[in-house]
């Protein structure tokens, strides 16, 4: 089959990876996976993320408050020295509250930035791959609306001030699918500094605590683009961690129910990378967030040992996948549609 | 009856979803449909303050018509300000005073639909100011659409609930849609039609052998699970003709549509929609009593708006002729509820004529009410004197659902397949040829294409009903350069069921005998 994206050369097999995109699957289709996207979500769309952040931060407070501007190496080495939390914080203080600081965060993150629509788009089109939703909300620590706006109404931003508006998407009150914004939202408030980061009434906000209920009891949790830099998130994460580690998942209670999909540089950051969230429950997908919903769309849509599949391998009393798989690209070249469509047309073929 | 929706608008469904396994299922997804889509156009007029709302037909006016009336997912928006896409170039630019404009669509593959409707607003002020104040609404986009500004090389701003939905999404969204159209009794070419609602004092059979006075009648259910009931008018009927002077010159009223739906609406509550189709001789024909009171100076300002203004005007004998049949049967068989003549939006719910504004946005509701008035008192003194006269009264003929809806498909398989190879013909001698829209078979070819069958013209009749009612065929009206008139014409619903039925056809073949 065309247009599969395929596992890294140092990853080997990716036999436990491809368990793991049939765990995402399965789950999708059981409206049992919950998504959670950090930065990395937004990079192709130009947004600076992680340290590149904190230098562009920290271009804003220096022209502030000295006289000489600092050289682009001496700001990676600051942007390196302090979490990105700490530097907010510290240009929080120095413009004189948070409004201005989520004003020049904004203008920071919107100053390249392009709209990522085949991302996004891949993304919608795997939550309603058969019409209905495959997911009861979505989690980002963004602070834009880019994936809501590209992608539809049908996905409502959550804000930290937006607890009625979740109640009632919960209730169905609202036919929207939250995207919970647990860090905020430009428009209303943002939590980037570390002051508020650690505010007391933060523990008690409603869109951490649906966070952390997901979190407790979906069958997979999945962070795409995220590194667990934030400290809130962080501390929820590893109160859970435990039971995440302990958390039983179908027939392979060995396999891990948390996936973290970041693409690693080489090899090596693989090897560490992988050990790291393996210490902390997860299996790390070395996939960035395009390629992974890619992956994960062919694994529902075409992948052997999907449910579909394996019905049609029965009604057409064929074996062997590789077998299936001409029969379906030779139909699609034939009819000229699509692979999917070619095998909802050997499903109704068969079934008259 | 829900089940049916499924299994015949796309035969087995083509992705075995969840959402669609159980008829409450269904009824929910309907349902949801529906909060959906009030909820978003209620976001988009709040956000861009619309002066007027352009449908793309059919479905689009459809949905705002199941809105307009529903109860608990009422959206406000009065009919006045609502104009179809089909006849925007009918009225002059001065109906277009104030910005924005909305339009709305629910579905978007291709885009062809709106594509057209912001070439008919550029055609209209090619400076392109009308378009600024443009923004376009889209329910549900396929993950093959762009994302508008392509389509008017103006930037105009699209909006949308759905993107990137999948084929099979794509197909199942657009089938909850029928559903919910279908159960809100919501039909697909309402704006265009007088409507008249009659409550039943004896039982519904009694109600069909009084149809059947001189016309052929047949019952079915609609999707949603409504009792429909098709009354065709023969040709070679003296009993049922147009004054000649009423209809424009040489206007042609045999081999069209000449029929009345009737819709159950409420418990022995009926609709009943005359529905007829002059073609037109010329491209601007002559009419020299042409109803302008009523209609305004649009009725002759095109070939096409007189077609639609003639359209309404037989209608209104159609209408004469139902009722007639009904008052003959005697006083207690029916109360007739005539449309309120005033133009109040709170009657939205009853029957009034406002919805007409969309498709006759120049028309007189007054005057119009008068005119529906005078044929139920027209029909009654007629009615009263045909009384206790023998009459030969065609029984209704029964055919099950399933057998209709099988019809319906072999005839939509049959008409695709003829303009295929009409296509076809033509690509012989210029391979790039483009399909014109639009592109369709008259009622007389599809008659003549479904008499190969053997099924009675009644029958067919209700299969044009049941495929427009599906969403599966839309109507048009088109000049036809070889016949030189205008005239209503049929084609399937788009690519996506084009292609379904292509590939249903490549498979299973035609239907024998073709």
């Amino acid at each position: 089959m065309d247009n599969e994206v395929k596992w890294p050369d140092y990853v080997g097999a990716g036999h436990v990876l491809d368990q793991a995109m049939n765990k995402v699957k399965e789950a999708l289709y059981n409206k049992r996976a919950d998504f959670l996207f950090g930065s990395g979500m937004s990079k192709s769309s130009k947004v600076p993320i992680g340290t590149e952040l904190s230098v562009r931060l920290l271009e804003e407070f220096f022209p502030r408050a000295s006289t000489s501007k600092p050289e682009e190496t001496t700001l990676k080495s600051l942007a390196q020295k302090y979490p990105l939390e700490v530097v907010a914080e510290a240009v929080k203080q120095m413009m004189g509250g948070e409004e201005k600081l989520t004003k020049s965060v904004e203008a920071v993150l919107f100053k390249n930035q392009k709209r990522d629509d085949d991302l996004y788009n891949l993304f919608s089109s795997i939550c309603f791959l058969e019409g209905e939703p495959l997911v009861d909300q979505i989690f980002t620590t963004n602070f834009d609306c880019l994936f809501e706006e590209d992608t539809g109404k049908k996905w409502v931003p959550i804000g930290i001030e937006d607890n009625e508006k979740l109640r009632k998407t919960k209730r169905r009150e609202i036919p929207k699918i939250p995207v919970i914004h647990l860090h905020g939202l430009f428009k209303q408030r943002c939590i980037i500094a570390e002051t508020d980061i650690f505010e007391q009434k933060r523990v008690t906000n409603t869109s951490l605590m649906e966070f952390e209920h997901v979190l407790a009891n979906s069958d997979v949790f999945v962070f795409v683009g995220y590194s667990m830099s934030d400290p809130d998130i962080r501390a929820i994460y590893m109160r859970w961690r435990k039971n995440i580690l302990g958390r039983k998942y179908g027939p392979n209670n060995e396999d891990t129910a948390v996936f973290v999909v970041s693409p690693p540089d080489n090899g090596f950051d693989y090897t560490v990378g992988s050990s790291m969230w393996g210490a902390r429950g997860a299996l790390l997908i070395p996939l960035d967030a395009l390629s992974f919903f890619k992956k994960l769309k062919h694994f529902m849509v075409y992948e052997s040992g999907s449910k579909k599949l394996e019905d049609l391998k029965d009604i057409l009393k064929i074996e062997d996948e590789a077998v299936l798989g001409d029969k379906v690209d030779r139909l699609a070249r034939l009819l000229r549609v699509k692979k999917e469509d070619a095998i909802q047309f050997l499903f109704v073929a068969r079934s008259f | 009856m829900n089940e049916a929706a499924i299994d015949t608008t796309w035969l087995n469904p083509i992705i075995r979803s969840r959402a669609y396994e159980t008829r409450q299922d269904r009824v929910e997804l309907s349902q949801l449909r529906r909060q959906e889509l009030h909820a978003f156009l209620s976001q988009e007029i709040e956000t861009s303050t619309p002066d007027k709302i352009i449908v793309v037909e059919r479905r689009g006016t459809a949905i705002l018509r199941a809105l307009k009336e529903s109860e608990s997912y009422h959206l406000d928006f009065p009919w006045a300000n609502v104009i179809s896409s089909s006849v925007i170039e009918q009225v002059p630019g001065e109906f277009y005073p104030g910005m924005p404009i909305l339009i709305f669509d629910d579905m978007k593959k291709g885009g062809s639909h709106i594509r057209r409707v912001i070439e008919k607003l550029t055609k209209m002020d090619p400076t392109k100011g009308l378009l600024r104040g443009v923004r376009v609404a889209v329910f549900a986009m396929h993950e093959d659409a762009n994302s508008g500004s392509e389509d008017s090389g103006s930037g105009v701003a699209h909006t949308w609930f759905y993107r990137g939905l999948s084929t099979p999404a794509y197909r199942n969204i657009r089938l909850s849609i029928l559903s919910m159209l279908q159960s809100a009794g919501s039909l697909m070419l309402d704006t265009e039609h007088l409507e008249v609602r009659v409550r039943l004092k004896r039982p519904f059979p009694s109600f069909l052998e009084a149809l059947g006075r001189r016309a052929d009648v047949i019952p079915f259910h609609s999707l949603g699970g409504r009792r429909n009931v098709a009354v065709v008018f023969r040709d070679n009927d003296t009993a049922h003709t147009f004054p000649d002077h009423l209809l424009p010159l040489g206007a042609k009223t045999t081999d069209i549509v000449k029929k009345c739906r009737i819709i159950e609406r409420g418990q022995d509550e009926y609709s009943i929609i005359p529905i007829c189709y002059p073609s037109l001789p010329k491209k601007l024909p002559e009419w020299p009593k042409a109803p302008i009171e009523i209609f305004g100076n649009i009725v002759m300002s095109s070939g096409e708006a007189t077609f639609y203004v003639t359209a309404l005007v037989a209608a209104l004998h159609v209408l004469e002729w139902t009722l007639k049949a009904l008052y003959a049967a005697g006083e207690g068989l029916v109360d007739v509820i005539l449309p309120i003549p005033e133009f109040s939006e709170s009657d939205s719910k009853a029957c009034s004529l406002n919805h007409l504004k969309v498709m006759y946005p120049t028309v007189n509701l007054d005057g119009l009410s008068k005119l529906v008035a005078m044929a139920n008192k027209k029909a009654q003194e007629k009615g009263a004197k045909l009384r206790g006269h023998p009459v030969e009264v065609s029984p209704p003929i029964e055919v099950t659902s399933a057998e209709l809806r099988r019809r319906a498909w072999q005839l939509l398989q049959v008409v695709r397949a003829e303009l295929d190879q009409r296509i076809a013909e033509k690509r012989l001698f210029d391979a790039q040829w483009p399909v014109p829209h639009p592109f369709g078979l008259s009622a007389r070819e599809i008659f003549d294409l479904a008499e190969r069958f053997g099924w009675p013209r009644v029958v067919t009749s209700a299969l044009f009903d049941i495929l427009i009612d599906d969403g599966h065929l839309v109507t048009c009206v088109d000049f036809n350069l070889r016949e030189q008139c205008w005239e209503r014409v049929f084609e399937p619903d788009g690519e996506m069921v084009s292609e379904l039925v292509r590939l249903y056809t490549t498979q299973r073949g035609l239907p024998g005998g073709f």
